[in-house]
């Protein structure tokens, strides 16, 4: 009796806070609907839109064909949401060899580098120079390199249509995972990110930019 | 095999005259509790009853046992056997957490409820008289014999041969010898015990064993606790301190191979 | 003005009130005239309440040691928002079972006689000398909030250099007593009905421990969203209830598994009061949240992982009132109801320490994550841009 009197108790005081709160016209948090919100993604506009006959790789490039053996290569919009002020750093020489796995380019943030890696074997056939490269709308109309790749495995290192969207979806998630784990370093973020659920964009890209080794080895590897 | 002085309490002999409860009182300054003494229960003023089954009496106290449960859980050592066998306590130490209480198997120790000061009260053996050689209160009280006093090895055989001559008198038992690792107060009867008010199927092994076997594997948690923690810091600290090198090296390694020639072309 | 906010009253702030001067006056009672003028325990019945709650308030703190050694140990650094809550939950929980004690023993001024006088045969000793231990811990793994505060770099960097031994040492102590306060139980295999009583009691304790613990967690970082209107980490919580989900249906194969190698599944059948109250403990505790929990929607669902941490916390509720007081009763002769004294102490003190978490969080930066969410709110509206200082 006695038990169930104790659990009777704490259920009550539940129940009649839940009361208290209706009276003052608040919700419970947790019978909030901002349930989609919260899981969705972090990042404003990462509705995700990929083109048709684009490949994403793992370490967030895609890749379009052009004609046989030949394809264009650009950022996904992950990677472009991750950073807002990045720029580009190097880029491979046409006519050099790459192999899966090198650095295709590379990109400066802040003052540190970031490797992007190639998802394929190929020459490099030309680059891209008339665009301005460092201000990026649309990452699946702006190309950076034409490369003429030997061979594609494409079922195993590539990603296509919805697969690719589901994906790119839960790299945001993970992504948010990744910036409210390294949040808890408060003497290096200082303040913090949240605002009413969502983590500051520029914020969180500080944090980023911050563990730009772990994101790298968290979100760019091949 | 075993030392020391205990009580054999017969109930055949016993006629509920209530002598041995007005000594225990008298002996220990304790004030009356009831006006029927077959009544009363065990209480801090009341250390021994005579409990009344139909024509048969049946005398309740402290069993001593030999490895206590109180002396055991006593998280102070405010319990502890003397040199007669008796589980004596010592209220300076004591701090009233009552573990005691809850883990006597007997149900014996009593509270002082009522004071702020409290002790827990059980008997104990009437130990200043022993020292001085005398009876318990009780035995000498007892006009009987029902309530007998003496060396425990005696009272175990004097037990067996009443039990061996008497065999249709007796139940074929010496309650308080065997349970709960056996104790000081010994009690033989004619039914089986249960029906007396006694505390029925009691293992025969003492009760602290059962916390022994799992405060036993406390050192082995500690060591493998530790081990494994510090092990799994090591490890995992290990693994990203590496990971974290590797990538510098790779970085520092390409950067002087490739940087100018890109650097260029840019 | 705004020191003074914490006087407007409220529902809550008046409630709070009025528990508080009842358990004042009933402290006062329990002092002056003793256990017995104030409470309704008796002679086979040497525990109550208060013990209880003991074993309430130490097992809901057992996330202090889960999520440290998680962050700590184990790298997994996704929880360290968290492990600030976990520790300062686990302190004002292990302050309030200490109160209780104090309160619960009837001698509290010999309450120092542990330290002195030695038993280590006694399970209550072992546990004693643990939740010492596991205080300093605390307090040890606590400071470095409390430093930051005052900007005292190097007493903290002091501390970060013996951090690891101090999270090695606070699991151990912690899996140590947590299992013993199952351990004090082994002796009294007579007392304690076979619904409960096992061999394997400390285990028990100890399994179930986590899952409430990590319940508390999620309840509380909802109980601090409702008070300082801050956000829920769905992320973070929803990897806990994962944590939860496991532990829970290792926790029911185990009591299974044990069930059958016993014979006990016999008392199942017998109608009784325990038997009731073991289905509903059962139920509500493991068998309802782990079907909640094992569907990843409602896992990543706040409502339902609100609705999930109650189960699991009202079930161990249930378990531990179940072995100090239902599982005890039959034995001990007499039903056994708390006292207006017990209750009222026992209320006071629960909301004291939800008051000092309330202080403490709102003084100290633990729900590190959210605590300057205004502040920058604040920021961004004044400057309306999207660029944000990075303050130190």
């Amino acid at each position: 009796m006695v038990a169930l009197s104790v659990v009777l108790t704490f259920l009550f005081v539940i129940l009649i806070d839940m009361l208290v709160l209706k009276f003052q016209g608040k919700t419970h948090p947790a019978f909030e609907n901002s349930f989609v919100e919260d899981t969705v993604s972090i990042f404003d506009d990462a509705k995700i839109v990929i083109p048709k006959n684009m490949f994403l790789s793992k370490s967030h490039i895609w890749l379009k064909k052009l004609s046989k053996g030949l394809y264009q290569i650009g950022i996904d919009n992950f990677l472009c949401k991750s950073f807002t002020n990045m720029s580009f750093n190097k880029f491979p020489e046409p006519g050099n060899k790459l192999k899966f796995g090198d650095a295709l380019f590379e990109y400066r943030v802040g003052n540190k580098t970031l490797k992007i890696l190639s998802p394929v074997d190929g020459i490099v056939s030309s680059i891209n120079k008339t665009e301005s490269r460092d201000k990026i709308i649309d990452p699946y109309s702006q190309w950076q390199v034409i490369i003429q790749a030997e061979r594609i495995d494409a079922q195993n290192n590539f990603l296509s249509g919805k697969k690719a969207a589901v994906w790119i979806k839960e790299e945001f998630k993970r992504l948010e995972d990744f910036v409210y784990a390294h949040s808890g370093n408060t003497e290096l973020v200082g303040a913090t990110m949240y605002d009413g659920g969502k983590p500051v964009e520029s914020v969180a890209e500080k944090i980023i930019e911050n563990y730009l080794e772990d994101f790298e080895k968290e979100f760019l590897k091949l | 095999m075993l030392n020391g002085k205990g009580i054999l309490f017969d109930v055949t002999l016993c006629i509920g005259c209530g002598a041995c409860y007005q000594a225990c009182k008298e002996e220990n300054d304790l004030p009356n509790t009831n006006k029927e003494y077959l009544k009363d229960h065990l209480s801090e003023n009341t250390l021994t009853i005579v409990e009344q089954y139909g024509d048969k009496y049946a005398r309740k106290l402290c069993m001593h046992c030999n490895e206590p449960s109180c002396v055991s859980v006593c998280p102070v050592g405010s319990f502890k056997k003397n040199e007669f066998g008796a589980v004596i306590y010592d209220k300076n130490k004591c701090i009233g957490c009552r573990y005691c209480m809850q883990a006597c198997p007997h149900k014996v120790p009593r509270y002082e409820w009522g004071k702020t000061q409290p002790r827990v009260r059980k008997c104990n053996l009437c130990s200043k008289r022993l020292k001085e050689g005398k009876l318990t209160a009780c035995a000498e009280a007892c006009p009987t014999e029902a309530t007998l006093f003496g060396d425990m090895e005696k009272l175990i055989e004097v037990a067996n041969s009443r039990l061996k001559n008497n065999p249709t008198k007796y139940y074929q038992h010496i309650y308080g010898l065997e349970e709960a690792g056996g104790g000081h107060v010994l009690v033989i009867s004619p039914m089986p015990f249960e029906q007396l008010g006694y505390t029925a199927m009691l293992p025969d092994k003492p009760m602290p064993e059962l916390t022994m076997r799992a405060m036993e594997k406390i050192p082995s948690v500690v060591a493998a606790g530790g081990i494994f923690l510090t092990t799994m810091y090591w490890l995992t600290k290990r693994k990203n301190q590496i990971a974290r090198e590797e990538k510098k090296q790779l970085f520092k390694s390409e950067n002087r191979n490739n940087g100018n020639k890109y650097h260029e072309e840019l | 003005m705004k020191s003074y906010d914490f006087l407007k009253p409220s529902f809550w702030k008046i409630i709070s009130a009025i528990i508080i001067i009842g358990g004042l006056y009933s402290t006062y009672n329990r002092f002056a005239h003793g256990l017995g003028a104030s409470t309704n325990l008796y002679d086979t019945g040497p525990w109550g309440l208060w013990i209880g709650f003991d074993f309430l308030g130490v097992g809901l703190a057992a996330a202090g040691f889960t999520i440290a050694a998680t962050v700590h140990i184990f790298n997994i650094h996704k929880f360290e928002p968290i492990v600030r809550p976990a520790i300062l939950t686990a302190f004002i929980g292990y302050s309030l079972v200490v109160c209780l004690l104090i309160v619960d023993l009837g001698r509290p001024e010999n309450f120092w006689h542990p330290l002195i006088m030695w038993n280590v045969h006694s399970v209550m000793f072992e546990i004693t000398w643990c939740i010492i231990c596991y205080s300093t811990v605390l307090t040890l793994e606590f400071a470095p909030v409390v430093l930051e505060k005052y900007n005292l770099k190097k007493p903290i960097r002091i501390l970060k250099k013996f951090s690891i031994g101090v999270v090695i040492a606070g699991v151990i102590f912690s899996t140590l007593h947590q299992s013993s306060f199952g351990s004090l139980y082994l002796i009294v295999p007579g007392r304690l009905h076979p619904l409960w009583y096992s061999s394997l009691l400390p285990v028990h304790f100890f399994i179930s421990c986590i899952g409430a613990g990590l319940s508390m967690i999620i309840f509380e970082s909802f109980l601090n969203a409702r008070a300082f209107n801050t956000s829920i980490r769905m992320n973070i919580l929803s990897g806990l209830a994962f944590a939860i989900l496991i532990d829970l249906i290792l926790e029911f194969i185990l009591k299974l598994t044990e069930f059958i190698a016993a014979g006990k599944l016999i008392y199942l059948t017998i109608p009784s009061t325990e038997a009731y109250l073991f289905y509903l403990e059962v139920f509500i505790g493991t068998l309802l949240p782990v079907y909640i929990l094992s569907n990843k929607k409602l896992r990543e669902d706040r409502k339902w992982l609100f609705i999930s941490s109650v189960l699991v916390i009202s079930g161990f509720i249930l378990d531990r009132m179940n072995v100090s007081i239902t599982g005890v009763a039959a034995s001990s002769g007499k039903n056994y109801f708390p006292s207006f004294d017990e209750i009222s102490i026992t209320l006071m003190l629960v909301v004291l320490a939800i008051l000092a978490f309330r202080f403490v969080v709102k003084n100290f930066p633990v729900f590190t994550g959210e605590k300057s969410l205004q502040i920058i709110g604040r920021e961004r509206s004044a400057k309306n841009s999207k660029q944000l200082i990075v303050s130190e």
